[in-house]
Protein backbone atom coordinates (compact mmCIF):
# COMPACT_ATOMS: atom_id res chain seq x y z
CA UNK A 1 0.00 0.00 0.00
CA UNK A 2 1.18 3.94 -0.38
CA UNK A 3 0.28 7.03 0.69
CA UNK A 4 -3.36 7.07 -0.89
CA UNK A 5 -4.61 4.70 1.34
CA UNK A 6 -1.81 4.72 4.29
CA UNK A 7 -2.86 9.01 4.79
CA UNK A 8 -6.24 9.63 3.28
CA UNK A 9 -8.39 6.37 3.20
CA UNK A 10 -6.87 5.81 6.87
CA UNK A 11 -8.40 9.10 7.74
CA UNK A 12 -11.50 8.59 6.43
CA UNK A 13 -11.94 5.31 8.45
CA UNK A 14 -10.92 7.24 11.32
CA UNK A 15 -13.37 9.65 10.95
CA UNK A 16 -16.27 6.64 10.06
CA UNK A 17 -15.04 5.13 13.75
CA UNK A 18 -15.87 8.25 15.08
CA UNK A 19 -12.59 10.28 15.67
CA UNK A 20 -12.49 13.64 15.33
CA UNK A 21 -10.72 15.77 12.54
CA UNK A 22 -7.44 16.57 14.82
CA UNK A 23 -7.28 12.70 16.25
CA UNK A 24 -7.85 11.40 12.88
CA UNK A 25 -5.08 14.05 11.14
CA UNK A 26 -2.84 12.53 13.72
CA UNK A 27 -3.82 8.65 13.02
CA UNK A 28 -3.29 8.88 9.45
CA UNK A 29 -0.18 10.98 9.85
CA UNK A 30 1.29 8.52 11.71
CA UNK A 31 -0.37 5.39 9.10
CA UNK A 32 2.00 6.72 6.54
CA UNK A 33 5.16 7.61 8.64
CA UNK A 34 5.34 4.34 9.41
CA UNK A 35 6.89 4.13 5.82
CA UNK A 36 9.22 7.10 6.18
CA UNK A 37 10.76 6.18 9.79
CA UNK A 38 14.00 5.41 8.33
CA UNK A 39 17.52 5.22 10.03
CA UNK A 40 19.19 7.81 8.24
CA UNK A 41 15.62 10.06 9.13
CA UNK A 42 16.04 8.81 12.77
CA UNK A 43 19.31 9.75 12.89
CA UNK A 44 19.02 13.72 11.50
CA UNK A 45 16.68 13.87 14.61
CA UNK A 46 18.97 12.10 17.07
CA UNK A 47 16.60 9.31 18.25
CA UNK A 48 16.81 5.60 18.88
CA UNK A 49 17.90 3.74 15.28
CA UNK A 50 16.71 0.80 16.19
CA UNK A 51 12.95 2.38 16.16
CA UNK A 52 13.23 2.52 12.22
CA UNK A 53 10.13 0.95 10.89
CA UNK A 54 11.60 0.93 7.50
CA UNK A 55 14.37 1.07 5.37
CA UNK A 56 15.48 3.20 2.02
CA UNK A 57 16.89 1.48 -1.33
CA UNK A 58 20.17 2.76 -0.51
CA UNK A 59 20.10 1.60 3.19
CA UNK A 60 18.76 -1.62 2.01
CA UNK A 61 21.56 -2.29 -0.48
CA UNK A 62 23.93 -1.39 2.73
CA UNK A 63 23.21 -4.12 4.83
CA UNK A 64 25.29 -6.76 5.22
CA UNK A 65 23.66 -10.18 4.25
CA UNK A 66 25.04 -11.36 7.36
CA UNK A 67 22.73 -12.47 10.06
CA UNK A 68 23.05 -9.76 11.91
CA UNK A 69 21.83 -7.84 8.68
CA UNK A 70 19.48 -10.37 7.97
CA UNK A 71 17.91 -10.34 11.23
CA UNK A 72 17.63 -6.43 11.38
CA UNK A 73 15.70 -6.46 8.20
CA UNK A 74 13.41 -9.23 9.09
CA UNK A 75 12.13 -7.07 12.29
CA UNK A 76 11.38 -4.27 10.17
CA UNK A 77 9.40 -5.76 7.21
CA UNK A 78 8.47 -8.50 9.26
CA UNK A 79 7.22 -6.24 11.91
CA UNK A 80 5.70 -3.12 10.06
CA UNK A 81 4.66 -4.66 6.84
CA UNK A 82 4.53 -8.14 5.83
CA UNK A 83 2.92 -9.23 9.52
CA UNK A 84 3.17 -13.47 9.44
CA UNK A 85 -0.27 -14.76 9.14
CA UNK A 86 0.59 -18.50 11.13
CA UNK A 87 4.22 -18.89 12.56
CA UNK A 88 3.14 -21.91 13.53
CA UNK A 89 1.64 -23.41 10.09
CA UNK A 90 3.28 -26.74 8.75
CA UNK A 91 3.99 -28.15 5.27
CA UNK A 92 4.97 -31.43 4.12
CA UNK A 93 8.13 -33.16 3.44
CA UNK A 94 10.25 -29.50 4.05
CA UNK A 95 13.46 -29.18 6.07
CA UNK A 96 13.27 -26.87 9.53
CA UNK A 97 15.26 -24.55 7.31
CA UNK A 98 12.50 -23.93 4.32
CA UNK A 99 9.32 -24.34 7.23
CA UNK A 100 10.75 -21.01 9.21
CA UNK A 101 10.83 -18.87 6.04
CA UNK A 102 7.68 -20.44 4.93
CA UNK A 103 5.88 -19.48 8.54
CA UNK A 104 6.90 -15.68 8.06
CA UNK A 105 4.20 -15.66 4.74
CA UNK A 106 1.96 -12.35 6.00
CA UNK A 107 -1.76 -12.93 5.87
CA UNK A 108 -4.55 -11.56 7.42
CA UNK A 109 -6.44 -12.45 10.12
CA UNK A 110 -3.66 -14.20 11.94
CA UNK A 111 -2.97 -13.94 16.05
CA UNK A 112 -0.15 -11.11 15.83
CA UNK A 113 -2.94 -8.58 13.69
CA UNK A 114 -4.92 -9.27 17.27
CA UNK A 115 -1.64 -8.62 19.43
CA UNK A 116 -0.38 -5.51 17.23
CA UNK A 117 -4.06 -4.32 17.34
CA UNK A 118 -4.45 -5.07 21.11
CA UNK A 119 -0.62 -3.97 21.91
CA UNK A 120 -1.93 -0.36 20.50
CA UNK A 121 -5.13 0.14 22.70
CA UNK A 122 -4.71 3.07 25.27
CA UNK A 123 -1.21 4.36 23.23
CA UNK A 124 -2.42 7.27 21.86
CA UNK A 125 -2.78 7.91 17.81
CA UNK A 126 0.61 7.68 16.50
CA UNK A 127 0.50 3.65 18.32
CA UNK A 128 -3.26 3.25 16.78
CA UNK A 129 -2.31 4.32 13.36
CA UNK A 130 0.84 2.51 13.39
CA UNK A 131 -1.22 -0.54 14.20
CA UNK A 132 -3.60 0.38 11.03
CA UNK A 133 -0.81 0.05 8.89
CA UNK A 134 0.33 -3.23 9.66
CA UNK A 135 -3.04 -3.85 9.48
CA UNK A 136 -3.86 -2.75 6.02
CA UNK A 137 -0.69 -3.92 4.71
CA UNK A 138 -1.74 -7.17 5.84
CA UNK A 139 -3.98 -7.48 2.82
CA UNK A 140 -2.03 -5.51 0.22
CA UNK A 141 1.06 -7.66 1.15
CA UNK A 142 -0.60 -11.06 1.51
CA UNK A 143 1.25 -13.53 0.24
CA UNK A 144 4.87 -12.43 0.57
CA UNK A 145 7.41 -12.40 3.76
CA UNK A 146 9.15 -9.79 5.13
CA UNK A 147 12.44 -10.84 4.71
CA UNK A 148 14.75 -11.75 1.82
CA UNK A 149 13.65 -15.50 0.91
CA UNK A 150 14.34 -16.29 -3.27
CA UNK A 151 12.25 -19.59 -2.62
CA UNK A 152 9.26 -17.52 -0.64
CA UNK A 153 9.20 -14.68 -2.63
CA UNK A 154 10.26 -15.22 -6.14
CA UNK A 155 7.71 -15.02 -9.17
CA UNK A 156 8.08 -16.19 -12.48
CA UNK A 157 6.82 -15.59 -16.42
CA UNK A 158 3.44 -17.29 -15.52
CA UNK A 159 1.94 -13.71 -14.12
CA UNK A 160 -1.27 -12.42 -15.63
CA UNK A 161 -3.27 -9.13 -15.09
CA UNK A 162 -7.06 -9.67 -15.07
CA UNK A 163 -8.60 -6.37 -16.66
CA UNK A 164 -12.42 -5.72 -17.23
CA UNK A 165 -11.64 -6.53 -21.25
CA UNK A 166 -9.93 -9.96 -20.24
CA UNK A 167 -6.32 -11.12 -19.44
CA UNK A 168 -2.78 -9.89 -20.64
CA UNK A 169 0.32 -11.14 -19.44
CA UNK A 170 2.27 -8.26 -17.12
CA UNK A 171 5.16 -7.37 -18.73
CA UNK A 172 7.98 -6.39 -16.00
CA UNK A 173 11.09 -4.33 -16.96
CA UNK A 174 13.54 -3.34 -13.95
CA UNK A 175 14.25 0.24 -14.70
CA UNK A 176 13.46 2.03 -11.29
CA UNK A 177 13.56 5.44 -13.16
CA UNK A 178 10.26 4.30 -15.35
CA UNK A 179 7.04 4.79 -14.15
CA UNK A 180 4.61 1.42 -14.30
CA UNK A 181 2.01 2.03 -17.18
CA UNK A 182 -1.40 0.49 -16.05
CA UNK A 183 -2.96 1.16 -19.81
CA UNK A 184 0.09 -1.09 -21.86
CA UNK A 185 0.27 -3.36 -18.49
CA UNK A 186 4.07 -2.35 -17.68
CA UNK A 187 5.54 -2.32 -14.27
CA UNK A 188 9.03 -2.29 -12.80
CA UNK A 189 10.19 -5.50 -10.43
CA UNK A 190 13.46 -6.35 -8.83
CA UNK A 191 16.37 -7.84 -10.85
CA UNK A 192 16.08 -11.41 -10.63
CA UNK A 193 18.75 -12.48 -8.10
CA UNK A 194 19.62 -16.56 -7.80
CA UNK A 195 20.32 -15.88 -4.05
CA UNK A 196 18.57 -16.61 -1.35
CA UNK A 197 19.36 -13.44 0.83
CA UNK A 198 19.40 -10.86 -1.83
CA UNK A 199 17.71 -8.10 -0.65
CA UNK A 200 15.91 -8.21 -4.27
CA UNK A 201 14.05 -11.29 -2.76
CA UNK A 202 13.13 -8.82 -0.01
CA UNK A 203 8.90 -9.00 0.05
CA UNK A 204 6.86 -8.42 -3.06
CA UNK A 205 9.92 -6.81 -4.82
CA UNK A 206 9.30 -9.27 -7.54
CA UNK A 207 5.97 -8.81 -8.23
CA UNK A 208 6.59 -5.15 -8.58
CA UNK A 209 4.10 -2.88 -6.88
CA UNK A 210 0.76 -4.45 -8.51
CA UNK A 211 0.12 -5.59 -4.76
CA UNK A 212 0.43 -1.78 -4.02
CA UNK A 213 -2.65 -0.62 -5.99
CA UNK A 214 -5.86 -0.93 -5.15
CA UNK A 215 -7.29 -1.91 -8.72
CA UNK A 216 -5.51 -4.29 -9.65
CA UNK A 217 -6.09 -8.18 -10.24
CA UNK A 218 -3.74 -10.58 -10.78
CA UNK A 219 -2.58 -14.39 -11.09
CA UNK A 220 0.31 -15.50 -10.69
CA UNK A 221 2.69 -18.51 -9.51
CA UNK A 222 4.39 -18.14 -6.19
CA UNK A 223 7.58 -19.36 -5.36
CA UNK A 224 6.03 -21.15 -2.52
CA UNK A 225 3.06 -22.69 -3.80
CA UNK A 226 4.06 -25.88 -5.09
CA UNK A 227 3.30 -24.46 -8.99
CA UNK A 228 -0.43 -23.89 -7.57
CA UNK A 229 -1.93 -20.73 -9.16
CA UNK A 230 -2.95 -17.68 -6.70
CA UNK A 231 -5.77 -15.23 -8.15
CA UNK A 232 -5.23 -11.75 -5.97
CA UNK A 233 -8.27 -9.43 -6.22
CA UNK A 234 -7.15 -5.97 -4.62
CA UNK A 235 -10.27 -4.40 -4.74
CA UNK A 236 -11.62 -6.42 -2.04
CA UNK A 237 -8.93 -7.17 -0.21
CA UNK A 238 -8.44 -3.50 0.26
CA UNK A 239 -12.17 -2.97 0.67
CA UNK A 240 -12.06 -5.39 3.80
CA UNK A 241 -8.63 -4.05 4.84
CA UNK A 242 -10.87 -0.59 5.16
CA UNK A 243 -13.63 -1.96 6.67
CA UNK A 244 -11.28 -4.32 8.88
CA UNK A 245 -9.49 -0.40 9.82
CA UNK A 246 -13.29 1.01 11.07
CA UNK A 247 -13.83 -1.93 13.74
CA UNK A 248 -10.33 -2.06 14.65
CA UNK A 249 -10.02 1.68 15.14
CA UNK A 250 -13.39 1.97 17.11
CA UNK A 251 -12.19 -1.26 19.07
CA UNK A 252 -9.18 1.30 19.94
CA UNK A 253 -11.53 3.86 20.61
CA UNK A 254 -12.91 1.50 23.79
CA UNK A 255 -16.25 0.79 21.75
CA UNK A 256 -16.11 -2.89 21.02
CA UNK A 257 -15.21 -4.64 24.00
CA UNK A 258 -11.95 -6.14 25.78
CA UNK A 259 -10.80 -8.13 22.93
CA UNK A 260 -9.66 -7.54 19.27
CA UNK A 261 -11.85 -9.69 16.80
CA UNK A 262 -10.19 -11.26 13.87
CA UNK A 263 -12.63 -12.08 11.16
CA UNK A 264 -14.51 -9.23 12.13
CA UNK A 265 -15.34 -5.92 9.96
CA UNK A 266 -17.30 -3.10 9.86
CA UNK A 267 -21.04 -3.65 8.49
CA UNK A 268 -22.45 -0.31 9.54
CA UNK A 269 -20.82 2.77 8.92
CA UNK A 270 -18.79 2.16 5.75
CA UNK A 271 -22.51 1.17 3.96
CA UNK A 272 -23.83 4.24 2.83
CA UNK A 273 -20.45 5.29 0.79
CA UNK A 274 -19.71 1.55 -0.50
CA UNK A 275 -20.32 2.22 -3.82
CA UNK A 276 -18.24 5.37 -3.94
CA UNK A 277 -14.97 3.56 -1.72
CA UNK A 278 -15.53 0.54 -4.35
CA UNK A 279 -15.27 2.90 -7.93
CA UNK A 280 -12.29 4.56 -6.18
CA UNK A 281 -10.74 1.55 -5.91
CA UNK A 282 -11.17 -0.33 -8.83
CA UNK A 283 -10.54 2.89 -10.49
CA UNK A 284 -7.00 1.78 -12.70
CA UNK A 285 -4.21 4.93 -11.42
CA UNK A 286 -1.41 4.30 -9.35
CA UNK A 287 -2.04 7.11 -7.08
CA UNK A 288 -5.37 7.29 -5.83
CA UNK A 289 -4.52 9.74 -3.10
CA UNK A 290 -7.20 13.06 -4.70
CA UNK A 291 -10.05 10.74 -4.66
CA UNK A 292 -9.34 9.44 -0.78
CA UNK A 293 -8.52 13.41 0.08
CA UNK A 294 -12.01 14.58 -1.48
CA UNK A 295 -14.10 11.19 0.12
CA UNK A 296 -12.07 12.16 3.43
CA UNK A 297 -12.95 16.08 3.20
CA UNK A 298 -16.83 15.19 2.29
CA UNK A 299 -16.99 12.96 5.71
CA UNK A 300 -15.45 15.36 7.68
CA UNK A 301 -15.70 18.60 6.67
CA UNK A 302 -12.73 19.73 7.29
CA UNK A 303 -9.68 19.87 4.91
CA UNK A 304 -6.87 17.41 5.20
CA UNK A 305 -3.58 18.71 4.56
CA UNK A 306 -1.19 17.04 2.20
CA UNK A 307 1.25 14.74 4.12
CA UNK A 308 4.62 15.53 5.36
CA UNK A 309 6.97 13.73 6.45
CA UNK A 310 8.83 15.96 8.39
CA UNK A 311 5.72 17.63 10.07
CA UNK A 312 6.77 16.93 13.44
CA UNK A 313 10.75 17.03 12.97
CA UNK A 314 11.51 20.41 14.86
CA UNK A 315 8.94 19.73 17.67
CA UNK A 316 10.98 16.62 18.98
CA UNK A 317 14.35 17.98 17.92
CA UNK A 318 13.53 20.80 20.26
CA UNK A 319 11.64 19.45 23.14
CA UNK A 320 14.06 18.66 26.15
CA UNK A 321 15.29 15.14 26.89
CA UNK A 322 12.04 14.38 29.69
CA UNK A 323 9.49 15.81 27.55
CA UNK A 324 10.77 14.15 23.96
CA UNK A 325 8.67 11.27 24.86
CA UNK A 326 5.43 12.84 24.81
CA UNK A 327 5.88 14.67 21.43
CA UNK A 328 4.30 12.81 18.13
CA UNK A 329 7.36 11.71 17.23
CA UNK A 330 8.39 10.03 20.76
CA UNK A 331 4.93 8.50 21.02
CA UNK A 332 5.33 6.46 17.58
CA UNK A 333 9.36 5.89 18.33
CA UNK A 334 7.60 4.00 21.72
CA UNK A 335 5.23 2.49 19.63
CA UNK A 336 7.26 1.23 16.91
CA UNK A 337 9.49 -0.61 19.40
CA UNK A 338 7.14 -2.22 21.18
CA UNK A 339 5.59 -3.45 17.99
CA UNK A 340 9.13 -4.79 16.50
CA UNK A 341 9.69 -6.22 20.60
CA UNK A 342 6.91 -8.08 20.31
CA UNK A 343 6.76 -9.51 16.75
CA UNK A 344 10.14 -10.71 17.13
CA UNK A 345 9.55 -12.09 20.00
CA UNK A 346 6.67 -14.46 18.75
CA UNK A 347 8.96 -14.83 15.78
CA UNK A 348 11.77 -16.49 18.33
CA UNK A 349 9.22 -18.01 20.45
CA UNK A 350 7.96 -20.29 17.41
CA UNK A 351 11.52 -21.86 17.39
CA UNK A 352 13.09 -19.51 14.73
CA UNK A 353 15.67 -17.12 14.91
CA UNK A 354 15.47 -15.51 11.81
CA UNK A 355 14.63 -11.86 13.60
CA UNK A 356 16.90 -12.50 15.96
CA UNK A 357 16.79 -13.47 19.56
CA UNK A 358 14.10 -12.18 21.82
CA UNK A 359 14.62 -11.80 25.77
CA UNK A 360 11.92 -11.91 27.68
CA UNK A 361 12.51 -9.26 30.70
CA UNK A 362 10.17 -10.97 32.81
CA UNK A 363 12.44 -13.72 33.00
CA UNK A 364 15.56 -12.57 32.55
CA UNK A 365 16.36 -8.55 33.12
CA UNK A 366 17.49 -6.83 30.55
CA UNK A 367 19.68 -7.91 28.22
CA UNK A 368 20.04 -6.63 24.98
CA UNK A 369 19.99 -3.40 22.39
CA UNK A 370 20.01 -0.65 24.68
CA UNK A 371 17.57 1.64 22.76
CA UNK A 372 14.45 -1.01 24.07
CA UNK A 373 15.34 -0.05 27.55
CA UNK A 374 13.01 2.95 26.82
CA UNK A 375 9.48 0.10 26.72
CA UNK A 376 10.25 0.27 30.71
CA UNK A 377 9.39 3.50 31.36
CA UNK A 378 5.19 3.29 31.78
CA UNK B 1 23.76 -14.21 16.47
CA UNK B 2 24.35 -17.66 18.03
CA UNK B 3 27.46 -18.28 20.05
CA UNK B 4 28.78 -20.75 17.60
CA UNK B 5 28.53 -18.15 14.55
CA UNK B 6 30.34 -15.11 17.09
CA UNK B 7 33.16 -17.74 16.95
CA UNK B 8 33.46 -18.26 13.32
CA UNK B 9 33.40 -14.40 12.73
CA UNK B 10 35.56 -13.57 14.89
CA UNK B 11 38.32 -16.34 13.80
CA UNK B 12 37.35 -15.33 10.21
CA UNK B 13 37.72 -11.79 11.19
CA UNK B 14 41.24 -12.01 12.66
CA UNK B 15 42.44 -14.01 9.46
CA UNK B 16 41.42 -11.52 7.34
CA UNK B 17 43.11 -8.47 9.60
CA UNK B 18 46.23 -10.96 9.27
CA UNK B 19 46.09 -12.13 5.25
CA UNK B 20 45.26 -7.99 4.34
CA UNK B 21 48.24 -6.33 5.15
CA UNK B 22 50.59 -9.19 4.07
CA UNK B 23 48.89 -8.92 0.74
CA UNK B 24 48.93 -5.16 0.49
CA UNK B 25 52.87 -5.50 -0.02
CA UNK B 26 52.69 -8.22 -2.55
CA UNK B 27 52.42 -5.93 -5.21
CA UNK B 28 52.10 -7.77 -9.22
CA UNK B 29 52.44 -11.14 -7.31
CA UNK B 30 49.66 -10.73 -5.20
CA UNK B 31 47.04 -11.21 -7.80
CA UNK B 32 48.06 -15.37 -7.52
CA UNK B 33 46.67 -14.92 -4.17
CA UNK B 34 43.38 -12.91 -5.25
CA UNK B 35 42.56 -15.66 -7.89
CA UNK B 36 43.31 -18.17 -5.12
CA UNK B 37 41.04 -16.99 -2.87
CA UNK B 38 38.28 -16.33 -5.57
CA UNK B 39 38.89 -20.14 -6.23
CA UNK B 40 38.35 -20.49 -2.35
CA UNK B 41 35.55 -18.45 -2.64
CA UNK B 42 33.62 -19.69 -5.63
CA UNK B 43 34.19 -23.03 -4.34
CA UNK B 44 32.49 -22.83 -1.20
CA UNK B 45 29.62 -20.67 -3.02
CA UNK B 46 29.55 -24.09 -5.13
CA UNK B 47 29.09 -26.40 -2.11
CA UNK B 48 26.63 -24.03 -0.33
CA UNK B 49 24.45 -24.19 -3.76
CA UNK B 50 24.31 -27.34 -4.01
CA UNK B 51 23.21 -27.63 0.01
CA UNK B 52 20.87 -25.05 -1.00
CA UNK B 53 19.09 -26.75 -3.98
CA UNK B 54 18.89 -30.17 -1.53
CA UNK B 55 16.97 -28.14 1.50
CA UNK B 56 15.49 -24.67 0.04
CA UNK B 57 15.03 -24.31 -3.66
CA UNK B 58 13.84 -28.05 -4.46
CA UNK B 59 10.86 -27.18 -2.63
CA UNK B 60 10.50 -23.70 -5.02
CA UNK B 61 8.75 -23.18 -8.08
CA UNK B 62 11.78 -22.92 -11.16
CA UNK B 63 14.11 -23.98 -8.25
CA UNK B 64 16.16 -26.16 -10.34
CA UNK B 65 17.87 -23.10 -11.73
CA UNK B 66 19.63 -23.16 -8.54
CA UNK B 67 21.19 -26.63 -9.07
CA UNK B 68 22.55 -25.48 -12.79
CA UNK B 69 23.85 -21.88 -10.45
CA UNK B 70 25.70 -24.53 -8.23
CA UNK B 71 27.27 -26.41 -11.49
CA UNK B 72 28.46 -23.07 -13.07
CA UNK B 73 30.02 -21.83 -9.21
CA UNK B 74 32.00 -25.42 -9.23
CA UNK B 75 33.27 -24.33 -13.04
CA UNK B 76 34.17 -21.27 -12.30
CA UNK B 77 36.13 -22.00 -9.23
CA UNK B 78 38.19 -24.95 -11.18
CA UNK B 79 38.72 -21.79 -14.16
CA UNK B 80 39.81 -19.06 -11.12
CA UNK B 81 42.28 -22.35 -9.50
CA UNK B 82 43.67 -23.23 -13.16
CA UNK B 83 44.13 -20.18 -15.05
CA UNK B 84 47.40 -18.86 -12.82
CA UNK B 85 49.07 -15.42 -13.44
CA UNK B 86 47.66 -15.77 -16.86
CA UNK B 87 44.04 -15.23 -15.35
CA UNK B 88 45.10 -11.30 -13.81
CA UNK B 89 42.43 -9.60 -15.66
CA UNK B 90 39.85 -11.73 -14.56
CA UNK B 91 40.70 -10.76 -10.81
CA UNK B 92 41.17 -6.92 -11.66
CA UNK B 93 37.62 -6.92 -13.01
CA UNK B 94 36.44 -8.80 -10.23
CA UNK B 95 37.77 -6.44 -7.67
CA UNK B 96 36.97 -3.21 -9.59
CA UNK B 97 33.55 -4.07 -10.07
CA UNK B 98 33.06 -4.96 -5.86
CA UNK B 99 34.75 -1.68 -5.58
CA UNK B 100 32.07 0.44 -8.19
CA UNK B 101 29.10 -1.40 -6.21
CA UNK B 102 30.15 0.01 -2.82
CA UNK B 103 30.78 3.59 -4.44
CA UNK B 104 27.29 3.59 -6.38
CA UNK B 105 25.98 2.52 -2.20
CA UNK B 106 27.56 5.11 -0.57
CA UNK B 107 26.73 7.58 -2.83
CA UNK B 108 23.05 6.62 -2.97
CA UNK B 109 23.44 6.74 0.72
CA UNK B 110 24.27 9.77 0.85
CA UNK B 111 21.48 11.61 -1.54
CA UNK B 112 19.13 9.99 1.10
CA UNK B 113 20.89 11.54 3.97
CA UNK B 114 21.36 15.13 2.00
CA UNK B 115 17.52 14.55 1.61
CA UNK B 116 16.51 14.49 5.22
CA UNK B 117 19.52 17.16 6.56
CA UNK B 118 21.95 14.54 8.09
CA UNK B 119 25.35 14.05 7.64
CA UNK B 120 25.88 13.05 3.93
CA UNK B 121 29.86 14.65 3.05
CA UNK B 122 31.56 11.93 4.71
CA UNK B 123 29.47 8.82 2.50
CA UNK B 124 29.59 11.16 -0.44
CA UNK B 125 33.15 11.43 -0.56
CA UNK B 126 33.66 7.67 0.78
CA UNK B 127 31.34 6.79 -2.27
CA UNK B 128 33.48 8.59 -4.79
CA UNK B 129 36.96 7.19 -3.77
CA UNK B 130 35.43 4.15 -3.71
CA UNK B 131 34.66 4.63 -7.33
CA UNK B 132 37.85 6.27 -8.57
CA UNK B 133 39.22 3.43 -7.00
CA UNK B 134 37.41 0.97 -9.12
CA UNK B 135 38.21 3.44 -12.36
CA UNK B 136 42.05 3.14 -11.68
CA UNK B 137 42.02 -0.26 -11.48
CA UNK B 138 40.78 -0.88 -14.96
CA UNK B 139 42.82 1.92 -16.06
CA UNK B 140 45.86 -0.22 -14.18
CA UNK B 141 44.61 -3.12 -15.78
CA UNK B 142 43.87 -2.58 -19.20
CA UNK B 143 46.10 0.09 -20.18
CA UNK B 144 49.29 -0.72 -18.21
CA UNK B 145 49.25 -4.59 -17.70
CA UNK B 146 49.27 -3.67 -13.48
CA UNK B 147 46.98 -5.67 -11.21
CA UNK B 148 49.33 -4.06 -8.33
CA UNK B 149 46.20 -1.49 -7.75
CA UNK B 150 44.11 -4.25 -7.45
CA UNK B 151 45.90 -6.39 -5.07
CA UNK B 152 46.11 -3.46 -3.13
CA UNK B 153 42.34 -2.27 -2.82
CA UNK B 154 41.52 -5.89 -2.48
CA UNK B 155 44.12 -6.54 0.67
CA UNK B 156 42.05 -3.18 2.00
CA UNK B 157 38.82 -4.83 1.28
CA UNK B 158 40.23 -7.97 2.94
CA UNK B 159 41.31 -6.08 6.12
CA UNK B 160 38.36 -3.81 6.38
CA UNK B 161 36.16 -7.05 6.50
CA UNK B 162 38.12 -8.61 8.74
CA UNK B 163 37.69 -5.52 11.38
CA UNK B 164 33.65 -5.52 10.82
CA UNK B 165 33.41 -9.26 11.16
CA UNK B 166 35.23 -9.35 14.02
CA UNK B 167 32.64 -5.93 15.23
CA UNK B 168 29.88 -7.97 14.49
CA UNK B 169 31.01 -10.82 16.53
CA UNK B 170 30.59 -8.91 19.43
CA UNK B 171 27.23 -6.68 18.63
CA UNK B 172 24.32 -7.27 20.70
CA UNK B 173 21.39 -8.36 18.97
CA UNK B 174 19.07 -9.25 21.54
CA UNK B 175 15.44 -7.39 21.46
CA UNK B 176 14.08 -7.31 24.85
CA UNK B 177 10.45 -8.32 24.82
CA UNK B 178 8.54 -6.56 28.11
CA UNK B 179 5.27 -7.82 28.45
Amino acid sequence: MQLDFHYYATYAAAILAGFDHEESLQIAYSAQFTDCCTRTFLDTINAPLSAATTQTQAELADVPTDPVGLHDITRIWASFHFLPENLYAEREKTGRKYLRKYRLICGPNGTLVKDTVELAKGKGPAATGLAMHVLADTWAHRYFAGTPSLVINNTNYHFYEITEEGERPVRFNHNPASPDDPEKGIYTNTVPQGSEDSIMNLGHGRAGHLPDYSYARYRYMPAWGGYREIVKDNPSDYLHAFRQMIYALRYLKGEEGEAFQTETYDERAYVPYREEIEEILTKRQLDASKDWKAFGERLSKEEIPDFAETLYQEEYRNAAVEEKENTMPGQFIRAALAQKSMVTNRIFSSGSLLAGFSVDYAKKGFRGIPDFRMLLKR
Amino acid sequence: MTKKRRVINFITGILLILIGPILFTAGDDGIGVVLFLMFVGFFIGALQGFWYYFTMARHMVGGKAMLYRALILLDLSAFSFTVGRGGALMGVLYVAAIQFLAGAVGVLRAADAKRFGGHWRLMLVYGIICILFALAVIVSGLMYHSSALAVIVYSIGLFTTGISRVVSAFRRTAIVYIP
